[in-house]
């Protein structure tokens, strides 16, 4: 057969494949949907496995005795049944994974608080099974055991988290993993469900998959199933919390720099402080789509901004002395589409002192200054959903001079506990110098250890790196992912100062790299910092000296339309 | 310092993106998944590696709108999904062989309302590897050497598996006329 022979053949046989219509490109995004659903359900359940977490073989009714109670937030009302929803089917999370032994299957069950008040889960995550007889006889085990790594080896202890606090709008989630024996061909076609505590409503687990004249409810008695909690946001757990959960970040995670090319994905708007007012822009054409009057009560206008996740929602802050904070949300084009809303945030004094919005807009950090000092020694973080706070103190002076939340839930590696940490800027002022040295610095604060003080967070870069002749440390930018720091770095060499923003890691602390040209700092100065960073760190934009695109090492000019002011300015004054 | 952003999700992108995507995506579906279907020889995991290889190319839209030749892209993606797709169900009827005890596993049936070509049947009882590389460069007419840089391969065996491959299917295709004579 001649090669014009076979590349003619092969087209009439393949032609009216290629000629039949495309289905509805809806189909193709319903699909991205699914996938990025499967993605965070496989996620959750790789990085529970990747934190550390093996699920034990426990029968529920040996379930050990809880062996360490957190503090924990204040317990609330019982849940009540109305008051919870289950998905009504379990998703089963899906894996590439092939094997010659039958793999076990993996659920993901979801139980939310649809109430207007916050609520006490109790039994979380124990389920009463539904099922033919065959299934109830099959053993169901809870909990969790939880390696974490310590100084003379890896500490080993089960918990089993017995009681969670459910915000409202707040889910918790449980994965249920049924182990099929290796002869087990014909097992698990048992239809079967669970229900959660409280609740009355079941999640129906597993469809029949037999049907017609065979259909059988099959279940293999040496099958087992084992159900272990999963740490949303927002979800605080208040009995058998370990006492500290693993600090160090996943070694998955990539300690250089991403490669460059990888293209911006910027959110299109951003915030800023114009005289009273705050000022949206369009950082692609420098269009002004919003203005936003201070209320009438702060007539001096607002004195800072900080902004969510989502590109929409932001926060400002208004008032001198006592500052009031108002939430404000932005359409699609950019106009305000909810206008200022006052939040249940404490009236404390800091005007003028750095705050920062999670990610997912439900809690706001705020740095307390000392009445009648400079001194802010205190973060306090603000359950926006019902004004709860918890506060963290230093026991010795000191300055947090900037605030910074990365998200878990956007890194495929830390969705473990699914709470978001915060990276913030500190100067200790006490008076052993070589102690205040050994503090400072932008340290790591991660809410999901107990305690209360602000020295018990990480320090992750020392005041004392440096980078060449850079040096010192500010407007810090932590990735969502948690994955780079971006901060400014200034050099006094030879009485000229310069600055340039240096993107370290947000694992070792190490410095990466100079992602910025270094800008002249002469005169008034020129402000010069990170902007934004898209979640993974790929691509970020920077203004110093010259505005720009930073993709991996490589910066890129670019006008970002930002009014970069001359002066030297608090680190609120914009919002991206 | 405001907190990090996340980049948008592509079903929010402008209107004028999307609507470029799905120009993309009607003028290129089709020969995707002709050429899976040659790969595979099963229309419907043709269909769901070139749609999943779609929407991870909806993903990535902004980024691919830039490049000279995205279907290219996709053609890649799609390619190492079906190959993994072949694989993995080779590996399941083995695995079902041994825990029903069968001794071979049963015959893959052809995609829905496609007939199988004697060329196309010959075509199927072909090692993967080497029906892929026949299928890239006789439907798809790419050289070897875009082969090799599309699959990471080095060109030699790319050009290797071409021969082999081309000598393989004569053998089928002789051994099916020399079939249908005895029948006769």
């Amino acid at each position: 057969m001649r090669d014009d022979q076979l590349r003619e053949g092969i087209a009439a046989w393949l032609g009216p494949v290629q000629q039949a219509p495309a289905p509805d490109a809806a189909v193709i995004r319903r699909r991205l949907r699914r996938r990025r659903a499967r993605q965070a359900a496989a996620g959750t359940v790789a990085c529970a496995l990747a934190a550390g977490v093996a699920i034990t073989l426990v029968h529920g009714s040996t379930a050990p005795t809880p062996s360490a109670v957190g503090p924990g937030p204040t317990a609330q009302e019982p849940c009540r049944a109305s008051q919870l929803r289950v998905d009504p089917e379990a998703a089963l999370v899906r894996t590439n994974a092939v094997s010659m032994e039958p793999l076990p299957d993996t659920y993901l069950l979801r139980i939310r608080n649809v109430g207007r008040a916050a609520c006490t889960l109790t039994g979380w995550p124990r389920v009463s099974i539904a099922a033919p007889r065959a299934m109830r006889a099959v053993p169901v085990s809870y909990g969790t055991l939880i390696t974490r790594p310590a100084r003379h080896g890896a500490v080993s202890r089960v918990v089993e988290p017995a009681r969670i606090v459910l915000a409202p709008r707040a889910q918790a989630a449980a994965m249920v993993t049924v182990t099929y024996p290796l002869d087990g061909v014909n097992c698990g076609t048992a239809e079967w469900s669970v229900t959660p505590p409280q609740s009355d409503r079941p999640t129906l687990v597993r469809r029949v998959r037999v049907s017609g004249p065979h259909r059988q409810l099959q279940i293999c008695a040496t099958s087992s199933v084992t159900v272990s909690p999963v740490y949303p946001a927002t979800v605080p757990v208040t009995q058998n919390y370990p006492r500290s959960a693993p600090q160090e970040l996943p070694g998955s995670l990539s300690g250089s720099l991403p490669a460059s090319g990888a293209g911006p994905g910027a959110a299109p708007y951003f915030m800023v402080l114009r005289n009273r007012d705050a000022v949206v822009y369009d950082w692609r054409t420098g269009r002004v789509t919003a203005r936003i009057r201070p209320p009438g009560t702060a007539p001096q206008g607002f004195t800072g901004v900080a902004a969510a996740g989502d590109d929409r929602t932001f926060v400002l802050a208004a008032g001198t002395g006592h500052s009031r904070f108002y939430e404000v949300a932005l359409g699609q084009d950019g106009t305000v589409s909810q206008p200022l809303a006052q939040l249940p945030v404490p009236p404390v004094a800091s005007s003028g002192s750095p705050f920062a919005l999670a990610p997912d807009a439900t809690e706001l950090a705020l740095a307390l200054p000392q009445p009648g000092g400079v001194a802010a020694d205190e973060i306090m973080v603000v359950s926006l959903a019902d004004g709860a706070t918890r506060i963290w103190r230093s026991p010795d002076p000191g300055l947090v001079y900037a605030m910074s939340w990365d998200d878990p839930l956007a890194s495929p590696g830390e969705t473990w506990s699914g709470r978001p940490r915060l990276l913030f800027g500190w100067t200790d002022g006490t008076r052993a110098r070589r102690t205040a040295r050994q503090r400072s610095g932008l340290r790591l604060l991660d809410p999901r250890v107990p305690g209360t003080s602000l020295l018990g967070s990480r320090l992750l870069i020392p005041a004392s790196a440096r980078v060449g002749a850079l040096r010192t440390l500010n407007y810090p930018l932590i990735t969502a992912a948690g994955t780079f720091v971006f901060a400014t770095m200034t050099s006094h060499e030879g009485g000229n100062a310069q600055a340039a923003v240096v993107a370290f890691s947000a694992a070792t602390g190490r410095p990466l790299g100079v992602v910025t040209p270094l800008a002249g700092e002469s005169g008034f100065g020129t402000w010069c910092g990170a902007l934004w960073a898209n979640a993974s760190g790929s691509a970020a934009l920077a203004a110093c000296g010259v505005q720009g695109m930073v993709n991996g090492a490589h910066f890129g000019a670019e006008n970002l339309h930002f009014p970069a002011p001359n002066l030297s300015v608090g680190s609120n004054f914009f919002a991206w | 310092m405001p907190g990090p952003r996340t980049q948008r999700a592509p079903e929010e992108q402008p209107v004028a993106r999307t609507s470029e995507f799905e120009s993309f995506y009607q003028a290129s579906y089709g020969r995707i998944v002709a050429l899976l279907f040659g790969v595979l020889g099963d229309r419907q995991e043709a269909e769901d590696a070139a749609q999943e290889a779609f929407a991870r190319a909806l993903a990535r839209w902004p980024r691919l709108s830039s490049y000279d030749v995205p279907e290219a892209w996709v053609r890649r993606v799609a390619l190492r999904l079906a190959v993994d797709s072949g694989r993995r169900w080779r590996r399941s009827i083995r695995l079902s062989a041994r825990l029903t005890g069968a001794r071979q596993a049963p015959p893959r049936e052809p995609g829905d309302r496609v007939a199988f070509s004697d060329l196309g049947s010959a075509l199927m009882r072909l090692p993967l590897r080497e029906r892929e590389v026949l299928v890239l460069h006789y439907f798809a007419d790419m050289t070897a050497e875009r082969i090799a840089a599309e699959r990471s391969l080095p060109p030699g065996t790319v050009k290797a598996r071409l021969v082999a491959g081309r000598k393989r299917l004569e053998r089928e295709l002789a051994a099916d006329r020399q079939e249908a004579r005895d029948a006769r």
